[in-house]
């Protein structure tokens, strides 16, 4: 098991370049999870820390070694892929012996054995498969297998070779939703059985919040903001984290500042029905700076009873059960900026499309970005609106 | 629109059942009359032998006179050895070509196509002097070496296109397991393209034992005959026996057609479900 630190890694395709230096720390057993939407360059940072791809510039170092210009195999670390990447001509048991057969280069590569013994390999293979439920499938070809099955082996065959980090590059987009949550809990289990180093990527935000020790948001090449699930929930750095992090996503109303206090700023929403005193620390803003504030869907309530206060009509009603979420109007006159207005509810409201709707937030529960989408400062100290310190 | 839909595979079975008639008449005829005395081949030659006809003269003369063991042996070494250089190396060298950006690599490639464009023969008095001056003249060897020459081309273009299709995910999960180029070529890639050996095994076979040209001028001599040299000795200026010839013939066909049907067994498709989803 070892540590991993990213500085400076770039990559450029010829002369695009797609990551535009990345630094990051991933203490030893954390669970890392890379998230972003399409193109973000979260699979090839984590091509670039396999090493199957080279790296342009920066420095990666595992276990506290330079491994720039090492094999995948010399970095000791396991890629669990996507397609899982069986090998469909071997049975469970060959896909999971393959990458033990050759600890030592016989002639020929390799290729006339050599290596590990066999009794030493048959009893990886068989403790990673008790570990997966996979024994009884271990003379199956990988044509015969379920998707999950099939997932479950190529993870198998990553646990046999014990490696320093296992990277997993979207292991569940391939799975049904019943099967990708029970896989999801699988990889939490085994990610405390093993105490594994895990690198995952994804562009799901809820595998992300689950499993992860820490998240790093990557957007366009660079990291947005990187830190445990909840403190990228409650104190997002920028617009782009508070936005992806967390379904519904946050909602954005344009304001313009009209006073700046020492530890709070007064705003007046666009629509000039609004104006509210935030507890924001002001940094560099001045006043009639335009700004965006955000509050997320379930900090919203019905009724009038927290200090930030709203009205307007319901356009769409979604009822889930256990909660309803109102789509709320976005008319000429609307305070709403462009995107519709998301309230979660409880599963029980009584309101329908058409209705008017009071609705209000504590104003602890708002966040305030500058005009360049950077946060600002939250002075709140209510437990519900702010992440819990870390350890 | 309904009439013609179903005249659709009429048709098509009319033509493609007439192909083979005109393909198989030929090879049918050949064995039917290697079993007919020599009078019966002439008297009625699209007759089948019956009991006044049938007669097993050509394959007695074949079989116990000439030394058609030897000529049997001598095609199929040179078979078989052209096939395996064919398909390691050309398998090889698709490998090399689909995996490796290297520079030059584009213009290997185009110059292997050139290969598939032009026909080896043109270079006949060429490849002689070549052969004559490794000492090679009258050897199988040199019956080998030309013939993969004249194989690999067409066959590093179609396992390339086949090794291009194999996912790279595959590759890439064997390095990171540590595995050698090597054994991912032999372990991974040459089963996977099974399908794709058989084919360039049948397409290369077939014109090797067949030829004429290059036995002839390269290794006319008698140790060094094939099947295809040896049965012109039954062809005279004057007289031909045609006993001989045709079931010559007919004996040539066995071996290939087992090689045949051995690789057609590969011929099996979706060997790669399963692999990625």
């Amino acid at each position: 098991m070892a540590d991993i630190k990213l500085s400076g890694i770039r990559k450029s395709y010829g002369s695009s370049e797609v990551l535009h230096g990345i630094d990051i720390d991933v203490k030893d057993g954390e669970f890392v999870v890379f998230v972003g939407p399409s193109g973000c360059g979260k699979s090839t940072l984590l091509r670039l820390i396999a090493g199957l791809e080279t790296i342009s510039d920066g420095e990666l170092q595992i276990a506290g070694q330079k491994v720039n210009d090492l094999t995948p195999s010399q970095r000791k670390i396991a890629m669990v892929f996507q397609s899982y990447a069986l090998y469909p001509h071997m049975t469970v048991y060959q896909n999971m012996a393959f990458g033990l057969t050759l600890g030592k280069k016989g002639p020929l590569g390799g290729l006339l054995g050599g290596g590990e013994n066999k009794k030493m390999i048959e009893e990886k293979v068989h403790k990673a498969a008790a570990s997966l439920k996979l024994e009884p499938l271990l003379k199956r070809y990988p044509r015969e297998l379920s998707g999950g099955q099939r997932q479950r082996v190529a993870i198998g065959r990553a646990i046999v070779r014990d490696p320093n980090v296992f990277l997993f590059d979207e292991p569940l987009s391939n799975l049904d939703a019943a099967l990708r949550v029970n896989t999801r809990l699988e990889i939490a289990r085994l990610h405390q059985e093993l105490e594994a180093t895990i690198i995952y990527v994804t562009h799901d935000q809820v595998e992300a919040m689950t499993l992860a020790d820490k998240i790093v948001v990557l957007n366009d090449g660079y990291v947005a903001q990187c830190g445990t699930p909840l403190e990228l929930y409650h104190q997002p750095a920028n617009k782009f984290v508070a936005g992806f992090i967390g379904s519904p996503s946050m909602n954005f109303l344009e304001a313009t500042v009209t006073d700046i206090g020492p530890e709070d700023i007064e705003v007046v929403l666009s629509s000039g029905k609004v104006k509210v005193r935030l507890p924001v620390l002001p940094g560099d803003l001045a006043l009639d700076a335009r700004v965006s504030i955000g509050i997320r869907p379930e900090h919203l309530q019905e009724g009038s009873g927290e200090v930030f206060r709203m009205s307007s009509r319901v356009k769409v009603v979604e009822q889930l059960g256990e909660a309803s979420y109102l789509y709320l109007e976005n008319g000429e006159d609307d305070p709403f900026c462009n995107e519709p207005f998301c309230v979660k509810t409880n599963g029980h409201s009584s309101i329908r499309t058409g209705d008017s709707v009071d609705i209000c937030a504590a104003l602890s529960a708002v966040h305030v970005f500058n005009a360049s989408g950077i946060a600002l400062t939250r002075t709140t100290t209510d437990s519900r609106y702010i992440a819990p310190r870390r350890a | 629109m309904r009439n013609s839909r179903r005249l659709g595979p009429l048709a098509v079975h009319a033509l493609l059942i007439s192909y083979t008639i005109i393909a198989l008449f030929p090879i049918l005829l050949i064995i039917f009359n290697s079993f007919k005395s020599r009078k019966a081949i002439f008297k009625s030659p699209l007759s089948l032998p019956d009991a006044n006809t049938f007669d097993l003269v050509g394959f007695e003369k074949v079989l116990g006179s000439s030394s058609f063991d030897v000529y049997f042996l001598n095609s199929i070494s040179v078979t078989v050895m052209s096939l395996a250089f064919v398909l390691v190396l050309g398998a090889m060298a698709a490998w090399a070509l689909a995996e490796y950006d290297f520079p030059g690599s584009d213009f290997v490639a185009l110059f292997l196509a050139i290969g598939i464009m032009i026909p080896i023969r043109l270079g006949s008095v060429s490849l002689l002097k070549i052969i004559v001056s490794l000492g090679l003249i009258n050897t199988l060897t040199a019956l080998v070496l030309v013939y993969t020459a004249q194989g690999l081309p067409l066959a590093i273009f179609i396992l390339r296109e086949f090794i291009a299709q194999i996912p790279d995910d595959l590759k890439e999960a064997a390095r990171c397991d540590g595995v050698t180029e090597y054994r991912i070529f032999w372990s991974i890639i040459l089963p996977l393209i099974r399908p794709a050996l058989a084919t360039v095994a049948v397409f290369t076979m077939i014109p090797v034992w067949n030829d004429l040209w290059f036995p002839l001028i390269l290794a006319p001599g008698e140790d060094t005959a094939t099947v295809t040299l040896g049965i012109q000795q039954f062809i005279g200026q004057y007289v031909t026996d045609w006993n001989a010839v045709l079931a010559s013939l007919t004996l040539a066909i066995v071996p290939i057609l087992i090689l045949y049907l051995v690789f057609s067994r590969q011929l099996i498709r979706g060997l790669t479900s399963g692999a990625v989803k």
